[in-house]
């Protein structure tokens, strides 16, 4: 494998698009069948209700409530989050922009090396904790609450293949992709 | 790394950071947050809700309604308080002990250099520096120093195993100005 070098200052949209898939990483596929499952139960309960008891406009307004709820939980849990995190990060990152700085990240057959002003690492990828790639970035854990992430827009088309094959190779089951163009 | 103004080094500690060395630097590091955390604090809220609902008792001994409702806030108060002094504290630390052991770069042994302004931790596969206000606090416990919210890493340790009483104190001396009221001493 040729060594792959990605160079990038890290961007507000970046930093967004980094956290909103750190969120999607961390959440389990259990975990959104039981939110799923949830807001089903929430637009029975509210249709069993309003059958039952639905004589006034008010009290059918709130099972409709109930059943809008149910909705929002049940089909739209990950857009509502996603959202959320996007617009925390992009506050994060201006409230700390001074800490973004220019990253450059190299990768070789046997490791991963990070450079910035202030950091160094040359890591194996067998000390890697898991690796995540969606339709924007890539993200590499060090550990379980510490990563680093690449855009992809820093990156060509050859060199994204050749840096998933890599980590599919070295990774294996510790390499998730999804949504990945 | 360190720029030229920063002089000689405070003090170079040679360490290597254990899982339970790490387990209490973060279960610190949480306690500190804010007062709130504290076990002391929370147990203390609960079993004083406990006592309160349980010297109302004799007043409402009449009132089978009530009565129910302060035995269950009796109940609930004291099972707080249990769960926030005992149960609590070890799953924080169990839960760093996951963190710790899922990030191989935690365990290398470790080269930490204070100078004036700023740290660098050196190890076999990594080196980075952090400024002091690159930090949220400084925790001062009975074995370490818990450097908390760099930019780098989350928590960086400096560990009081191996130093001289002298260094020790200096090494304090030295965070207490750096931190000002970001400073804190914990369980001492």
């Amino acid at each position: 494998m040729q060594p792959v070098t990605v160079s990038f200052l890290i961007t507000a949209p970046d930093y967004a698009d980094f956290k909103s898939a750190a969120a999607k990483a961390c959440l389990k596929r259990r975990e959104i069948m039981i939110l799923r499952a949830a807001g089903c139960l929430l637009v029975l309960a509210s249709l069993v209700l309003c059958r039952l008891f639905g004589s006034d406009p008010l009290r059918i307004l709130s099972y409709s409530a109930i059943a809008l709820a149910g909705i929002a939980v049940g089909a739209f849990y990950e857009w509502f989050s996603g959202l959320f995190v996007r617009l925390r990060a992009l506050n994060e990152f201006a409230a700390h922009k001074e800490r973004f700085s220019a990253q450059n990240v190299e990768f070789s057959e046997e490791k991963v090396m990070f450079q910035n002003d202030r950091y160094s690492a040359a890591v194996p990828y067998e000390m890697l904790f898991k690796a995540y790639e969606d339709g924007r970035v890539f993200i590499l854990y060090t550990g379980m609450d510490e990563m680093r992430f690449i855009p992809k827009r820093a990156m060509n088309e050859d060199e994204c293949r050749q840096l998933r094959h890599v980590l599919q190779t070295k990774l294996q089951e510790k390499y998730q992709q999804e949504g990945a163009r | 790394m360190p720029t030229f103004y920063e002089g000689k080094p405070i003090a170079t500690v040679e360490q290597s950071l254990r899982e339970p060395d790490y387990a209490a630097a973060y279960y610190a590091a949480q306690s500190t947050v804010s007062l709130l955390r504290r076990k002391e604090v929370l147990s203390g809220i609960c079993l004083t809700v406990a006592v309160v609902g349980g010297s109302l008792i004799p007043l409402f001994y009449r009132t089978p309604g009530l009565l129910g409702g302060l035995i269950a806030v009796c109940a609930l108060g004291l099972g707080s308080a249990l769960l926030f002094f005992f149960v609590q504290p070890h799953d924080i630390r169990s839960w760093a002990g996951e963190i710790y052991r899922s990030n191989a770069l935690l365990a290398l042994p470790q080269t930490i250099t204070v100078y004036r302004d700023s740290i660098v931790a050196k190890s076999e596969k990594e080196t980075f520096q952090e400024y002091w206000t690159d930090f949220a606090r400084c925790v001062e416990t009975r074995d370490a120093f818990v450097l908390v919210g760099g930019r780098e890493r989350w928590i960086l340790t400096v560990q009081k195993e191996g130093l001289e009483k002298s260094e020790r104190e200096t090494l304090s001396a030295h965070f207490q100005d750096a931190f000002a009221r970001r400073y804190q001493k914990f369980g001492r």
